[in-house]
């Protein structure tokens, strides 16, 4: 009955979400492009949903061939969770960084806990079989390469909707933030706020040339103890400083400058990927 | 023969990846045999194939293509220093400086790479089940620092941001 119940049911979720469904106004595609480009609370939780679902599908396919497939879910973000380019709203406010965990993923135990043949059939069944990858060019030009077979790749199948796409969806937003990157270190408005940013982060005693730079090196700490401690300070120095230089409006700015010199091609291929996600996002709703 | 380092309880392991993966420690198998895996078709196949890259690991290599290697980590790595590499130029020949293609082969998990040891510097997430065959053809994100042969550590998460 469950099956009969998602056949039915899983075409009409996702055909509402690809058509737009007449619930949102109709949005410019340098918008939908934009959104695809920029990390705020809804992008991180879309992420977090997507990443949750794709694990999902694949425990599914693997546990329909004899398999587990163990999965570990991060906690959803929550509003006080800071981005690069969103201050969190909630108190204390954070970047959401995530405590390390000791010791290797549960899925990786479980894999090396098997004995020989059985986890090479694992491994097959989880990543498909040796053989030639799959390529995908990106916006910027460059190649990136991917897995075509196994559970991991049906997975990437079934949640947005083909292969391609779904490699598409993960890959595209980077590379072009990296374009991004490259207009921002000639854009004036935007060096202007950041060399601002910079001092009053500075003043504050926290050494750091971007927001994103202040998450990563959170996430290289190796304490709980430590990041307890520095997250919701530094994260909070970070509110201070964006509400003298509005560093987040200035990139916002910048952002929709950068688009307006990308060629059609580009916006195109960000539009994609966002019908992309709005495609897998019904998807994942599906799964509970 | 590839050899792989795994980072198992703090400590590096060498390990002859083809012959020494097939040894088990448990029982945690399942609960019947396997029919064949799941095939997908690309639209776009490539002749880069990963060989010697074993499942679960950040794979690595010396040239283009993913010519030269791999090396293999499985864990966090804060120096890669660590790892020897004759073929590498870098002091010490060593794979610190030296990747010019990478996969990730993880099972589970995005990895990040970084621009130094102790996961200094620049850092790039390569997302599970992908990878890119000519990283002279990048840079780190929001940087303009060229990838090919800067890597110097790794650290594994959840998922890219």
């Amino acid at each position: 009955m469950r099956t009969n119940w998602r056949t039915a049911v899983l075409p009409l979720a996702v055909l509402a979400a690809v058509s737009g469904c007449a619930v949102q106004p109709a949005q410019r595609p340098a918008d939908l492009a934009a959104a695809v480009i920029t990390a705020n609370l809804a992008t991180l939780r879309q992420s977090w949903q997507l990443t949750n679902a794709e694990n999902t599908i694949a425990r599914q396919c693997m546990r329909k061939i004899g398999f587990d497939y163990l999965i570990s879910e991060e906690p959803r973000p929550s509003v006080n969770t800071g981005t690069e380019d969103q201050i969190g709203t909630g108190r204390p406010v954070t970047y959401g960084v995530q405590p390390p965990k000791a010791g290797p993923p549960a899925e990786d135990q479980y894999v090396n806990g098997l004995a020989e043949p059985l986890r090479s059939r694992y491994l097959t069944a989880l990543d498909g079989p040796a053989g030639p990858l799959g390529t995908i060019r990106m916006p910027s030009g460059t190649v990136a390469d991917f897995i075509t077979g196994g559970c991991i790749a049906q997975a990437r199948v079934e949640l947005y909707g083909n292969l391609r796409a779904g490699v598409a969806a993960l890959l595209t937003p980077s590379d072009v933030t990296t374009m991004f990157g490259r207009f921002l270190s000639t854009d004036h408005d935007y060096q202007s706020a950041l060399t601002s940013w910079q001092r009053c982060m500075a003043a504050a005693d926290w050494q750091v040339r971007t927001p994103t730079e202040a998450i990563q090196n959170l996430r290289k700490l190796t304490s709980a103890q430590q990041l307890a401690s520095q997250q919701p300070a530094e994260a909070g120095a970070d509110v201070t400083c964006d509400g003298h230089t509005h560093l987040r409006d200035r990139t916002s700015q910048a952002r929709a400058r950068f688009l307006a010199t990308q060629p059609a091609s580009v916006l195109s291929q960000l539009v994609d990927v966002y019908r992309t996600r709005q495609h897998a996002l019904a998807v994942a709703a599906t799964l509970g | 023969m590839s050899i792989q380092w795994k980072h198992v309880g703090g400590k590096f392991l060498v390990v002859a990846a083809a012959a020494m993966l097939g040894i088990g420690l448990g029982s945690a198998g399942p609960a019947q045999a396997a029919p064949a895996a799941p095939t997908v078709s690309a639209d776009t196949a490539s002749p880069r194939a990963l060989t010697g890259c074993n499942s679960g690991n950040l794979c690595f290599w010396n040239g283009i293509n993913f010519n030269d290697g791999p090396g293999q980590v499985a864990g966090n790595n804060q120096d890669w220093r660590l790892f020897p590499k004759q073929t590498c130029p870098s002091p010490g020949h060593t794979w610190s400086d030296c990747v010019s293609s990478l996969f990730n082969n993880g099972n589970f998990d995005a990895v990040d790479v970084y621009q130094n040891i102790n996961y200094g510097g620049a850092a790039a997430c390569i997302a599970k089940g992908t990878g890119f065959a000519d990283l002279t053809q990048f840079v780190y994100p929001n940087t303009t620092i060229n990838m090919n042969d800067t890597i110097s550590s790794n650290f594994w998460f959840p998922a890219c941001a």
